[in-house]
């Protein structure tokens, strides 16, 4: 049974690995096929991994090889890796209450070596807020239950789908979406707005138009920046 | 023997001009003295031996010599005029399945033996075919026509690219096919816009010919042919790759109303 199982357990995403036999040559490869297959669901979270049950303590150095390959191949496709379990204690910890840290995880946790995901605070599961040091390209999407901020540009047609808000340092000219969760008090900001499609909670705003409604904003700490919020169900531009 | 250096020539979108740009870039190597190869990696679709005017000596092709048929230099075409430029053809009857990355790697490691420089002309899209070119490949030169469209799939490419840092250390840009007058007149993308989107470091400009069209149907690269525009550019960004530092060619609007406007700007 070579499947990946997905589980999603109080906001923590899990790839379940189990099914897969890790002492196979084929693994990492295997995996790499079935992660590049779901990608796009988990773009731009963190997830972790169970790996499969192993019967002697010799192989760790092999698993860890294991880890770093399955990593790379994770990050190639916009996840971070959080942490990994052995399925054994997998089930444990599923049946904790605490369930945060067990203490027999492999090689404790993976230090994060992406720029993409900072440091995983203990308290929360999903960091709220994804701090991406890149500009996004064509055909980057992010998705991500939480704020999300860009260093960089957004390019035409990459996306960013957020369930908080948006902040770009850079020029904006994809697709963002911000309170996709229906949030009506979420906002988008980037430095310049430039022919891109702004989407807020349900509302959607096509800036390549004419007829933009922008108000001056009146905010010295916004000062130079654009700001896109709601009002009466409606985007409106703000700009100093 | 030092390796050479593998440079792939990619776009994305299709009809820009990667492979006019290969058969140029290639030809103008070759004069300057270098050892060059040039690989047509869009199989099914054989292109570069026509631009070069070799489709009639093709006997072997990449295929063949990935699947064992025939010694790599058997494949290997000699350019007419330049002894020192070879093509190696693609498979015109075959697809782009017929061959995986780990095959290319192989062929393209041999070639960095026996050349300075290996251009591999990628084909359009970002599928197999693409992934198949880039593998072995050191750097990358990314072209781009002033139109959105062609824009946002360099962009795309560009992002692909960066995902293997570790394979390939830098990535060029080429704007092809700029017009002048139509830049000066605010119809066209300039230079500036697409730099300002891809953020990439510009390899070279190359103004839109009629002279390429008539090269590419004779079989003769422009490049070598002196006293055409677009030739030039070509020769620049061969001495650019080579690491020589030449200006950008000025490609200011010419004609009366190109002048004036220039006299008020």
């Amino acid at each position: 049974m070579q499947e990946l199982k997905i589980k999603r357990v109080k906001k923590e995403i899990f790839l379940d690995l189990s099914g897969f036999d890790i002492k196979d040559k084929g693994f990492t490869q295997k995996v790499e096929e079935e992660l590049n297959r779901s990608a796009s669901f988990f773009s731009g979270n963190a997830v972790s991994i169970i790996l499969p049950e192993l019967n002697n303590a010799e192989a760790d150095s092999e698993i860890s090889e294991q880890i770093k390959a399955i990593q790379s191949s994770l990050n190639k496709n916009n996840v971070s890796l959080k942490a990994s379990y052995l399925a054994g204690d997998m089930e444990n910890m599923l049946h904790s209450s605490s369930g945060a840290e067990s203490s027999s995880t492999v090689n404790q946790k993976i230090e994060n070596t992406t720029d993409d995901e900072p440091n995983n605070d203990q308290e929360y599961n999903i960091p709220e807020t994804l701090y991406v040091k890149s500009g996004l390209r064509a055909g980057h999407l992010i998705r991500y239950p939480g704020n999300v901020i860009i260093y960089g540009d957004v390019n035409p047609s990459a996306e960013i789908i957020a369930e908080g808000d948006v902040i770009i340092w850079g020029t904006c000219r994809g697709i963002v979406h911000a309170g996709s969760n229906r949030d009506k008090n979420a906002s988008i900001s980037a430095l310049k707005f430039n022919n891109c499609q702004l989407r807020i909670s349900e509302s959607t705003l096509d800036l390549s138009r004419n007829n933009i409604k922008t108000k001056s904003y009146k905010n010295n700490f916004f000062h130079g920046a654009e700001l896109a919020k709601l009002e009466n169900d409606e985007i409106i531009i703000y700009i100093s | 023997m030092a390796e050479g250096r593998v440079i792939v020539i990619t776009s994305g979108k299709g009809g820009v001009g990667k492979t006019t740009t290969t058969a140029n870039i290639g030809a103008a190597l070759a004069n300057l003295g270098k050892n060059v190869c040039v690989v047509d990696m869009d199989i099914g679709l054989r292109n570069l031996d026509i631009l070069m005017g070799l489709e009639n000596r093709v006997v072997y092709n990449l295929v063949d010599v990935i699947e064992g048929t025939c010694k790599i230099k058997q494949a290997l075409v000699k350019d007419k005029k330049l002894p020192n430029l070879s093509l190696l053809p693609s498979a015109q009857t075959r697809d782009k399945n017929s061959v995986n990355e780990e095959q290319i790697k192989a062929l393209v490691a041999e070639l960095k033996l026996m050349f300075d420089i290996v251009l591999v002309d990628c084909p359009a899209g970002i599928e197999s075919g693409f992934q198949n070119s880039i593998a072995g490949a050191d750097e990358a030169i990314v072209v781009v026509t002033p139109e959105m469209s062609s824009v946002r799939d360099a962009d795309r490419i560009i992002g692909l690219l960066e995902a293997r840092r570790n394979e390939l250390h830098s990535y060029k840009l080429i704007v092809n096919r700029i017009k002048p007058d139509l830049v000066s007149a605010n119809q066209m993308m300039s230079i500036g816009d697409i730099c300002e989107i891809l953020s990439v470091d510009l390899l070279g400009i190359v103004p839109d010919d009629e002279d390429i069209v008539i090269s590419t149907n004779k079989g003769e690269p422009l490049s070598l042919t002196p006293n055409k525009s677009a030739g030039q550019a070509y020769r620049n960004i061969a001495m650019r790759i080579l690491g020589t530092d030449v200006p950008f060619m000025d490609l200011k609007a010419k004609g009366l109303f190109g002048k004036i406007k220039a006299i008020f700007r």
